[in-house]
């Protein structure tokens, strides 16, 4: 039996910020992150569920995790200790002041905090600068369901078992809490190459994003864009050695022919919030030689189309994440907001028809590791 | 074994597929982890044979064996290629050794795509050499190449000789089918939560891989390789940090400590796995003089000494006395311009931190005889010593510390050598390698158990991993569980979750029933 009452009661004397939504929800802000397992140890006692932001919820406690904001640059590792309340856009401004970068960021994924980014694992946009394979997150520090805090070996590369933070990233708060992490950060460069090419279609901008990171070319941007009759691809390439980069453009324009003028408006682009676009948006995993496929859907781009042949989806743009799929990021026509479960990979909805049999075991592990089902409830499908 | 159990079995894979030889038997019994080694050298039987031996041809039929074993409740272990050095395909409970190597396909390649789609059986070396007629590589080279699968490859992360430019085995792994422990044929990719990165690494304890989508990348038009030296291991790790912030990626990676440095290049060898025996007799003079009080371990250092002009193995404080300072061999390769562009760029780097260029031949050289550093052990063993190798990762800020640490806590009791040869962005791995002596089989024992709980404590307390790239199996169960502390909770709720009946490869990874 949940006793909201009493937990409003035992929460107020951890942390101020404990506000009832409604009858049944109660909302908490801790403003220290040692404030939450604490919090947390009611809520389990109390057998009270729980989820962080705005995940659903009908009865229950709704963390606030926004004013842990925290952050601890390593500037010999390049690593920054960041606090889940974080904006990335917010803690690429702060990490200015060390002169250091999280490196172009989607501008949708400015206003996404650094808990909600990895929990819904698009933190993995954010751009590569050397190398399309790494990964910017190295470590995480959750609560477990259990109660305990559990802080992920930050090693660059591990063999010790199963990638247990790989398994918590992108898992919407079911297994566990998100309280801190531990992202790559770049010095920010004293010189960069900019470059834009024309193409007939969005696929075909695709494949020649794949022909550049297939070379080795890995570029802090990628990004393409469809216009009336033709694509734009952009691309950036920075770091400290500017010979570097000339050498790696010439490779580019020997792959792609001669750069256009004016990259700068379109790379711009892809850093800004596209306020006038609605939102939420779905995201769709392509691979690059399905992009035409997934186009015919809508061969007029209207909302209404799209809208009806792949559920939740609009207006497209593309960007790389290594050279053999890519995101495709289409912003929703629809005024509500579609649960993270809802979101789609590869044009399949998540759950038993992607996962096949594994989403029974995945199952079995969430009984295993939250019984009662109180972390994130029905994320996910769990 | 049960009479019907067996000929459901035979009935299964067919007699020419299944085993209970006892040879068979014997020889599935252990992999290449040393203490095991030691064992076979004492004269000791293997403690856990499995009851029998299969080779299933393709998934459907490991799938029918797996659901053969749960409903005879019989335990289930994967074997690649045997070349693991933990203990990771032991069958501690028995029941099935399942061998793998009969799945041994290159289904396809897509040079477009940059993946090829590989049966998980197949042995490292002709995987590679299949997709170099094709004009591809997988990128991965791990010294154990010629005795390695890609199953085995993925159960314990490896890592290869190419890992700062090409990843892990993890960063090329795209997807996997695998046959889980309740017997289902999945594939797993690009899912949320990543299952596929839960599954590599797991060590079969979560299910086989059976077939993997992997990233391939086009043969390189360029290789170029180079040698520097760097006044000491400080210097030395500073320029690989460097090289790899200003977004330099080499192919190859491999500073050499103090000691190894001088082996390589004292006599003159610009080939670090070369090991220069003229000059040997006047450095084993200035080690000796310099040997602890402690009889136990002037005894050991003294044999490990009488070895070394063998085995390459050498004591810790000489070579830093004779100002050996320390090789850095460094490849960069693709596109020509691209390959050129990096190498003048890290030696526009190496110039700024004073590091003497010694040209292409220490890199020639190491490349010639890149694998022959796994087939030098057994001469250690067959000369009464032991030494084992320990693989251990942290960001750059704690680098120096684990190096000093581990050192520190072995020094007393071994000699300790060590190269760093997989950077990232953010930190780097450390490949320790310890040499040693015991009178009789049970000190060795005792004397190997102590030196390397010496060694993870000291790692696990500098914030390192407690391994980069040769996984847990049995050797590093506790310290994966000192490791992950409260995260043992969520490992063992994945394990509940795929083999609640603890029947695959049970034991490892510290599972208990």
């Amino acid at each position: 039996m949940i006793r909201l009452d009493e937990l409003q009661r035992r929460a107020k004397e951890i942390t101020a910020a404990v506000n009832p939504v409604s009858d049944d929800i109660v909302a908490i802000a801790p403003w220290k992150a040692e404030e939450v397992p604490r919090i947390i140890e009611h809520c389990l006692s109390c057998e009270a569920p729980l989820v962080v932001g705005n995940g659903a919820l009908s009865t229950g406690v709704r963390f606030d995790l926004s004013k842990l904001q925290k952050i601890k640059p390593d500037e010999t590792s390049l690593v920054v200790h960041v606090e889940a309340g974080v904006k990335l856009g917010h803690l690429e401004e702060r990490l200015h002041a060390y002169n250091l970068t999280l490196g172009p960021i989607p501008g949708e994924l400015r206003e996404h905090s650094v808990g909600g980014a990895i929990a819904g694992r698009s933190y993995f946009k954010l751009g590569r600068y050397f190398s399309y394979w790494e990964d910017p997150l190295l470590s995480l520090d959750v609560i477990l369901p259990n109660g305990n805090y559990y802080h992920t070996t930050p090693a660059p590369r591990r063999a010790s078992g199963p990638d247990l933070t790989k398994l918590l990233a992108g898992s919407e708060g079911t297994l566990g809490i998100i309280m801190s992490a531990r992202l790559r950060v770049y010095t920010r460069t004293r010189s960069a190459r900019e470059a834009v090419w024309h193409l007939p279609t969005l696929e075909a901008a695709g494949l020649a994003a794949r022909k550049l990171l297939r070379a080795g070319l890995c570029c802090s941007v990628l990004y393409a864009e469809e216009h009336p009759g033709k694509a734009l691809l952009g691309a950036r390439l920075e770091g400290s050695m500017a010979s570097l980069h000339d050498a790696r453009l010439q490779e580019a324009e020997a792959l792609l022919g001669p750069t256009q003028q004016d990259p700068h408006e379109l790379i711009q682009r892809f850093s800004t919030p596209q306020k006038s676009l609605p939102t939420p948006r779905a995201e769709i995993f392509v691979p690059y030689e399905e992009v035409s496929a997934v186009l015919a859907l809508c061969p007029e781009r209207s909302a209404a189309t799209l809208t009806a042949k792949l559920p939740e989806v609009a207006l497209l743009s593309l960007e790389n994440v290594s050279p053999v799929k890519l995101f495709m990021l289409a912003r929703t026509h629809r005024g509500t907001a579609s649960p993270a479960s809802a979101l789609y990979e590869a044009g399949t909805q998540f759950g038993a028809s992607t996962l096949g049999a594994a989403y029974a075991s995945l199952q079995a592990m969430k009984r295993a590791l939250d019984p009662k089902h109180l972390f994130a409830k029905g994320a996910l499908g769990l | 074994m049960d009479t019907l159990l067996h000929q459901a079995l035979l009935g299964l894979v067919g007699a020419e597929n299944f085993s209970e030889d006892p040879e068979d038997k014997l020889s599935y019994a252990r992999d290449l982890w040393p203490r095991n080694t030691l064992l076979a050298r004492g004269g000791a039987p293997p403690q856990y044979p499995p009851e029998a031996v299969v080779w299933p041809r393709d998934a459907k039929q490991l799938s029918a064996l797996v659901l053969l074993c749960r409903a005879n409740n019989m335990p289930f272990v994967p074997f690649g290629a045997g070349s693991g050095v933990c203990g990771g395909t032991i069958a501690l409970r028995g029941g099935l050794c399942v061998d793998m190597k009969h799945m041994k396909r290159l289904l396809w390649s897509d040079a477009e795509r940059g993946l090829a789609r590989i049966e998980c059986g197949i042995n490292g070396e002709i995987l590679e050499e299949s997709l170099n007629r094709r004009g591809l590589t997988l990128g991965h080279f791990p010294s154990s190449i010629y005795c390695s699968t890609l199953g085995g490859f993925l159960a314990a992360r490896s890592a290869g000789q190419l890992s700062t430019k090409y990843g892990k085995i993890e960063d090329m792994v795209v997807s996997a089918e695998v046959v889980l422990p309740d017997g289902s044929i999945v594939e797993v990719g690009a899912e949320r939560p990543d299952l596929l990165q839960a599954l590599v690494g797991a060590e079969g304890t979560l299910g086989f891989f059976t077939q993997a989508t992997m990233r391939v990348h086009p043969l390189a038009e360029e290789r170029l390789l180079r040698g520097v030296k760097l006044p000491d291991v400080e210097a030395g790790t500073r320029m690989i940090r460097e090289l790899l912030h200003a977004g330099i990626r080499p192919a190859v990676v491999r500073l050499y400590d103090e000691l190894d440095t001088w082996m390589a290049l004292a006599g003159g060898k610009k080939d670090p796995e070369q090991k220069s025996e003229k000059s040997e007799g006047s450095i084993l003079e200035a080690l000796r003089q310099r040997l602890p009080e402690d009889k136990i371990t002037r005894a050991a250092f003294s044999f490990a000494l009488q070895l070394a002009p063998q085995v390459g193995f050498l004591a810790d404080a000489g070579p830093k006395l004779l100002g050996a300072g320390c090789l850095l061999i460094l490849a960069f390769e693709g596109t020509k311009r691209v390959a050129q562009a990096e190498e003048a760029a890290a030696l526009e780097i190496a110039g700024r931190l004073g590091a003497k260029d010694l040209g292409r031949s220490p890199g020639e050289a190491w490349l010639q005889k890149r694998y022959a550093v796994s087939y030098r052990l057994s001469k250690v063993f067959q000369a009464g010593a032991f030494a084992d190798t320990m693989e251990v990762a942290v960001t750059w800020d704690r680098l120096l510390p684990l190096y000093d640490a581990v050192r520190h806590a072995l020094q007393s009791e071994a000699v300790v050598m060590a190269h760093f040869s997989h950077a990232y962005h953010e930190g780097c791995s450390i490949y320790f390698t310890f040499s040693t002596s015991a009178p009789d089989t049970q000190s060795s024992l005792e004397r190997y158990d102590r030196l390397w709980k010496r060694a993870l404590n000291a790692a696990l307390a500098v914030g390192a991993s407690s391994s980069h790239h040769h996984g847990i199996g049995l050797l590093k169960a506790g310290h994966l569980r000192a490791e992950l502390g409260p995260g043992g909770f969520l490992l063992d709720a994945l394990k509940q979750g795929f083999d609640a009946q603890h029947l695959s490869n049970p034991g490892k990874l510290g599972f208990q029933k």
